[in-house]
């Protein structure tokens, strides 16, 4: 490979640390200043949050190729990546990366929890961190399809294809069986539409309404 | 433009106004009974009554371009 280069640009005004920054990666702009806790304004990000997040998003790159490569079934990774700053003199003293598997297959945990030592082994960027910092994984969770928790998500679908696809999942669901419909509005349109055309088949009830993200249990009455 | 866009769209004006006028259960009911009657003869035209739910039903838009110019022109989920 031949090298590679990476500039980002910072900028400071102000004196002392009550003072907030910019840091431009790319066309992202990011706010930044000192934390709270270290006598700063605590608005936008830190260059403690940057630093984890660097490890982080290698770690998340890296993790997601062992786990295609090791054969570990996966739709989607999230990992928490938890700092812990100690002073005097101060100094990053631990990353804790805590990553949740959506997708996966629970009964293989053991499997997800070797993969994810190995993706910080093979985290590039961690590799880079100081001796000092004590850089962990610690408990992997994984998380069954959605489909095999009788979830139906449509909030990566475009609006015109959700009613498509809930009514027909609906139309074949057996009396008595339920699906969570997964939303990022309240469906109350769809429970309209439902009443006006299969009457009471059907019962509604909200297991999570909002702000982000409704859930509804639709249930075909027996 | 057809007679029966004109008409679905004189409707759903009707159901819009209704909703303003502090009768949106009614009129959620109503689009919802426009939507069942064209939803298998003309599943596009009925979901212009998709869209009059989500106004009446005050359903804040989507966040991407795409799937706001998908709800101003009557879809959604």
């Amino acid at each position: 490979m031949e090298d590679l280069t990476f500039e980002v640009m910072t900028r400071w005004s102000g004196s002392g640390r009550e003072a907030v920054g910019t840091v431009e990666t790319g066309d992202q702009v990011l706010a930044w200043s000192v934390p709270s806790g270290m006598g700063g304004r605590g608005e936008g990000s830190s260059p403690e949050e940057l630093l984890a997040s660097a490890v982080a998003t290698c770690y998340t790159g890296t993790l997601s190729s062992l786990l295609s490569r090791d054969g570990l079934p996966w739709e989607r990774v999230q990992v928490k990546m938890h700092e812990t700053v100690i002073g005097q003199p101060t100094r990053i003293a631990r990353l804790l990366a805590s990553p949740n598997i959506i997708g996966g297959d629970p009964g293989r945990v053991e499997e997800y929890q070797r993969t994810a030592a190995l993706a910080r082994d093979h985290c590039f960027i961690g590799r880079h961190l100081r001796s000092d910092v004590a850089y962990e994984v610690g408990t992997v969770t994984v998380e069954p399809p959605a489909e095999a928790k009788g979830e139906l998500d449509v909030r990566s679908l475009p609006p015109a294809q959700r009613h498509q696809l809930i009514f027909s999942t609906l139309d074949q669901l057996e009396a008595g069986r339920a699906v969570t419909l997964v939303n990022d509005h309240d469906p109350l349109p769809l429970r309209y539409q439902l009443e006006a055309t299969r009457g009471n088949a059907f019962t509604w009830d909200y297991l999570e309404q909002g702000p982000k993200t409704w859930k509804v249990k639709i249930e075909r009455q027996g | 433009m057809p007679a029966q866009w004109e008409l679905a769209r004189l409707l759903d004006k009707a159901l819009r106004e209704l909703g303003d006028a502090g009768q949106t259960e009614r009129a959620c009911r109503l689009a919802a009974q426009a939507f069942a009657i064209l939803e298998r003869q003309d599943p596009e035209l009925a979901e212009r009554f998709t869209g009059t739910l989500h106004h009446l039903t005050c359903v804040p838009p989507t966040r991407s371009p795409q799937a706001t110019e998908a709800a101003a022109q009557g879809v959604g989920g």
